[in-house]
């Protein structure tokens, strides 16, 4: 402010004052709508996060919906499953009923005092991994790093879109409190792929391109076997522990990926004044949010 | 054989003909100052043929040999007569005199609109742009130009240009042939161009002639004065704002003159004083103990200079030398003592900082009257802007009982363009019916978009010295051309043309053929339809912050990635000239643009180490509208009203999701009512009023808890999104303003001065600059808007000897 001071007297001084005032929003519809957040695969059950948005007037904070109608609908429009509310706007499937490869769902979702919202997507079918190779080297600072390549076979004449991450799974015995602890967490990894998305790449322990997740889409490598490798950046304190890395790799929706990346990029420059506007991808129809999903396949090893 | 003795006979009926006619040649100026008159109707009343003076006053009319009465007219002129015998060449000289009389002319001094194959375009008298009340009384031809239709503002006081629903870079800005980069001051609130320097401003939003090309939506060509050849003179004028002085007369009576005009603000001296007060009034700086202090200065100023040389070799040969200098820059330059109780030591730190931005052009420039019917123009051009913001920091520590210490900090954002150009330029009049133009040229550019330079040094560790960005691009960008001026009949007549242009990239070469096509057929005597289609390729980009213009925005050229953008302009219209010289014209015209670029999403346009090709996406554009203009040129009170109704939109495959969106400055309706009424020698007034529906800007309308994470579950983060439904969406509020002027004279033998009253904004409009949320006292969130001007008076005296 101090810097801006001759700036603001030069330019108080053409003006001789600048003014402020209110004026009325002239927008059509400010009024909450339903947002849903639905982002599945086919290892897990149907589930949904319901809330209500926040008009730009509104100063209320956010809140959930918990007594929202959420139904899935396939192809056919025959009803699949209806979700029901576990607790702050959550709603999930019964256990069992997950979502299938190659099928195409819709979801809609009512709610007392709000437009009615549906979402439709499309999910591929599964692109198996169908070779895994590893390295171990040591980095800079004499750790030890595991270096892995995945390949698979990327389907020919369709745009494909994928989202690779892994995770560290097994259990891990706390000798000093005698207790079991049951591990599954993601883990941060490095790639210089030159295909890999990088609005969500960050630096991390001497790594520059560093991820919790990896996207990529299949411009550059239509119908070709695609070798991917990437460096699992914490193996030194994980190689002695009897755990076992967990590589997902899904095969996602185009609006699934759009959201990801669109919502990478909305992170990344919300406050750069710099930046130039992102709208976040969304394919909610009378409101907001996304509903979209993947087909995973998996290839466990062991660190 | 036969063919060949039928091509011979209808060559010798050619020649035959040829030697029946003569052809009368010269140049048509201003007795009082030797200025050309460009656009001077010269007319031979027996036969009905006629022509106009081009850029440098010269004519060629070749008629039947017979005995001819030519007049030679211009508006604001006396006519001259001459009467010939018709038996061989002649070469004329015309001297016209200012008309001394406020009396309507109801002659027709120049071409009317109706007759004119030139559609979509107009012309401004400095007479006009002069009395008319202006921005705290800165007379400006970019303030005067946007009151026409065709031609939006953009931002309030901005002095940008969008023409037809074209981008700020997509008009070809010529001084004396010469391209401008950036023709604004002070952030776009003035242009560069000082309307004592100027001669005539022509401005061309379609039915684009083929001697010009490379930007796609408009011509703005601006042609300085020469300097008077006669007498010495001078004007100038001292305003609230800024001061300017033009001196002009002859090194050699009759063979070389010179015009010079400066401007300079002084705001930054206005404000000193205050920032002195403030500096003694505000404490010490970091620190505690003794001996702290902090003194700051700063400001911001623009000067520019237009120049220009011109001596007369022979009556058939000219050169000229021009030239235009301009800088804005805004400082801001402190030092900071202080000294630590810890260590008592002392540290001084010095810092400067600011930005600035400027434009330099050159022109040489040789004319020369080939043949009675030929004329031709050699030019060589230089032009450069250049910005750089940034700044340097010192710092030096003494210790009572240690080696000082010290660093330096440089840090530098610099953005420009620079192009060596020459051209050759023929003007060949055969006959009445036809007036050709060809020619063709070369211009080198070397391109900045965008270059970060940081040093560091200190007397402890080795320094950085690293510079990164975009490299330095560059091109050959040429063209040829060839135009004919048509006149089939009375009634029907053609502009048809050819324009041909390339960019050399360093690999990649872009070619490009531009037809060109205008047509004007008189329905009556007063009244014509006419039709144009143009393409028109650009081989510049402009990359603009997609909220508001800045000097940041890049000039980038077409390179091996990035193609040139291309256009085409249909336009269709009627023009008329109604009683007491009241023109009325009424168009319709449909343009696509391709290749269009912008910012992607995301991406920082300022400061990045990222080429700025990696930044930007490609789409298309479109706009379409209907303008409707009524003009009163002569006579006591004069002026126009002008109406636009148009749209224009973007479309690029990844912004908006690939949907279609309005352009930023698409504007529905736009006003423009410009009159003056002078009551005698001594008073006139000026008014202007100016209505605009709102500009398209982004607004988020929701927010919304989204989902970071890779699948939704009990402990799933969820993060607040702005949710921005569609670019463009929202509609600032209509803007409208009233501009009065009252212009005082007094005329002694050899001194004029003239004092000059304004009200910028009269009934003190709150016009929205920008639109921001905010949340209230009681726990509400309004949308807000910021204005930047209320109602503002200004004064200026203005002088002549």
């Amino acid at each position: 402010m101090k810097n801006l001071f001759p700036l603001l007297l030069i330019f108080s001084a053409l003006t001789l004052s600048n003014c402020t005032k209110e004026i009325e929003f002239d927008a059509q519809d400010i009024a909450p709508r339903i947002v849903v957040n639905s982002l599945f695969t086919n290892d897990s059950i149907w589930a949904a996060h319901i809330s209500r948005s926040v008009g730009v007037l509104e100063t209320t904070s956010y809140t959930t919906i918990d007594d929202a109608n959420v139904n899935i609908f396939d192809a056919n429009a025959n009803l699949v499953t209806t979700l029901t509310h576990q607790g702050n706007g959550l709603y999930t499937s019964p256990t069992g009923l997950t979502p299938q490869a190659n099928q195409s769902y819709t979801i809609e979702a009512s709610a007392s005092g709000y437009e009615s919202v549906n979402a439709s997507n499309s999910i591929p079918s599964a692109v198996p991994i169908y070779q895994l190779d590893t390295v171990t080297s040591t980095n800079s600072d004499g750790e030890t790093i595991l270096e892995a390549t995945i390949t698979f076979q990327d389907p020919q004449n369709i745009s494909n879109y994928y989202m690779l991450e892994v995770y560290v799974t097994g259990t891990w015995i706390n000798e000093w409190e005698e207790d079991t602890i049951e591990i599954r967490e993601p883990l941060q990894i490095s790639c210089d792929d030159i295909n890999v998305e990088t609005v969500n790449r960050f630096n991390f322990g001497g790594f520059e391109n560093t991820y919790l997740y990896l996207m990529l889409k299949d411009q550059n490598f239509d119908g070709e076997n695609y070798a991917l490798t990437f460096t699992v950046i914490n193996y030194a304190e994980l190689k002695d522990m009897d755990l076992f890395g967990e590589i997902r790799l899904v095969n996602t929706s185009e609006e699934y990926f759009n959201y990801l990346k669109s919502f990478n990029m909305y992170q990344r420059t919300i406050n750069n004044p710099f930046a130039t506007p992102v709208q976040v991808y969304s394919n909610v129809n009378n409101g907001m949010g996304i509903f979209a999903g993947g087909t995973l396949t998996s290839w466990t090893v062991q660190f | 054989m036969k063919s060949i003795l039928f091509i011979l006979f209808l060559f010798s009926l050619s020649f035959h003909s040829f030697s029946q006619k003569f052809t009368i040649s010269g140049t048509v100026r201003d007795l009082a100052s030797g200025e050309p008159i460009i656009g001077a109707k010269v007319f031979d009343i027996k036969s009905k043929k006629g022509t106009l003076s081009n850029d440098y006053g010269f004519f060629s009319l070749t008629l039947p040999k017979d005995s001819v009465y030519l007049r030679v007219s211009y508006m604001g002129f006396t006519a001259m007569e001459y009467q010939m015998d018709g038996s061989k060449n002649t070469a004329l000289e015309v001297d016209l005199n200012t008309i001394q009389e406020l009396e309507e002319v109801t002659v027709n001094a120049q071409k009317n609109i109706e007759e004119q194959t030139q559609m979509s375009s107009f012309d401004v008298s400095i007479e006009k742009i002069k009395a008319l009340p202006v921005f705290l009384g800165e007379k400006d031809i970019i303030k005067t130009i946007q009151l026409f239709p065709g031609v939006q503002s953009g931002s309030e006081g901005s002095s940008g240009i969008y023409v037809r629903g074209g981008g700020q870079d997509q008009n070809l800005m010529l001084l004396d042939g010469v391209p401008i980069y950036n023709a604004t001051h002070l952030f776009g609130f003035f242009s560069i161009f000082n309307a004592d320097a100027i001669n005539k401003v022509t401005m061309i939003k379609g039915g684009f002639p083929a001697r010009y090309g490379g930007r796609l939506s408009s011509v703005l060509d601006i042609r300085m004065k020469e300097g008077n050849m006669k007498k010495f003179h001078g004007e100038g004028s001292i305003g609230i704002i800024s001061s300017k002085l033009s001196l002009e007369g002859p090194i050699i009576k009759d063979k070389t003159s010179f015009i010079i005009s400066g401007r300079r603000t002084y705001v930054d001296l206005l404000a000193r004083p205050f920032i002195n007060m403030r500096n003694r009034n505000q404490g010490g700086g970091k620190g505690e103990g003794p001996g702290s202090s902090s003194t700051q200065t700063g400001g911001y100023y623009f000067w520019d200079l237009n120049a220009k040389i011109n001596h007369k070799f022979s009556e058939t040969s000219r050169l000229y030398l021009s030239g235009y200098f301009g800088r804005d820059r805004f400082y801001n330059d402190g030092t900071n003592e202080y000294t630590t109780d810890v260590d008592t030591s002392t540290t001084v730190e010095n810092s400067s900082n600011g930005l600035r931005w400027g434009n330099a052009i050159a022109a040489i420039r040789w004319n020369k009257i080939i043949t009675p019917k030929l004329f031709m123009n050699v030019t060589g051009t230089y032009s450069q802007y250049q910005f750089r913001v940034g700044g340097e920091s010192e710092s030096t520590t003494t210790y009572p009982n240690a080696a000082s210490t010290g660093q330096n900090l440089i840090f530098n954002y610099d953005s420009g363009i620079q192009d060596w150009g020459a051209k050759i330029d023929f003007d060949y009049r055969p006959n009445p019916n036809h007036t050709i133009k060809f020619g063709l040229g070369d211009t080198y550019h070397t391109f900045t978009p965008g270059v970060n330079q940081i040093q560091l040094s200190n007397s402890v560790t080795n320094g950085i010295d690293t510079t990164f960005g975009s490299v330095q691009q560059y091109g050959h960008e040429h063209w040829v051309y060839f135009e004919d001026d048509w006149e089939v009949s009375n009634r029907l007549k053609f502009n048809l043309g050819i324009h041909f242009s390339g960019f050399k990239a360093s690999q990649e070469w872009y070619p490009s053929i531009q037809p060109r096509f205008s047509a004007r057929y008189m329905l009556t005597e007063n009244s014509s339809i006419k039709a144009s289609y143009s393409s028109m390729t650009q081989f510049l980009h402009l990359l603009t912050n997609p909220t508001i213009g800045l000097p940041t925005d890049l000039w980038v050229p077409v390179t091996d990635r990035v193609a040139p953008e291309y256009s085409n302009q249909f336009a269709l219209g009627y023009a008329q000239t109604l009683e007491k010289g009241i023109q009325f014209s009424v168009e319709a015209y449909y343009k696509d643009m391709q290749n269009l670029i912008a910012y992607k999403e995301g991406v920082s346009f300022f400061g990045s180490d990222e080429d700025w090709q990696n930044k930007i996406t490609v789409g298309n554009g479109n706009s379409y509208g209907l303008e409707l203009l009524v003009e009163k040129k002569m006579g006591k009170t004069s002026g126009w009203i002008g109406y636009t109704l148009s749209w224009s939109n973007r479309q690029f495959d990844s912004l908006n999701f690939g949907n279609p969106y309005p352009y930023i400055y698409d504007r529905r309706h736009d006003i423009g009512l410009a009159i003056t009424h002078k009551f005698n020698e001594k008073v006139d007034i000026g008014l202007v009023w100016v209505f605009g529906s709102g500009y398209a800007t982004t607004l988020a309308q929701q927010t919304y808890l989204g989902v970071n994470s890779l699948s939704i579950g009990p402990n799933a983060p969820y993060e607040p999104i702005e949710h921005i439904e569609a670019r463009n969406d929202y509609r600032m509020p209509a803007y409208h303003r009233l501009d009065i002027g009252v212009n005082l004279h007094k005329k002694k033998k050899n001194w004029e001065s003239t004092w000059s009253f304004g009200l910028y904004n009269a009934y003190s409009r709150q016009n929205a600059f920008y639109l921001f949320f905010e949340e209230g006292d009681n726990g509400t969130r309004t949308l807000n808007q910021l204005s930047l001007f209320p109602i503002l008076p200004s004064v200026s005296y203005s002088f002549k000897f």
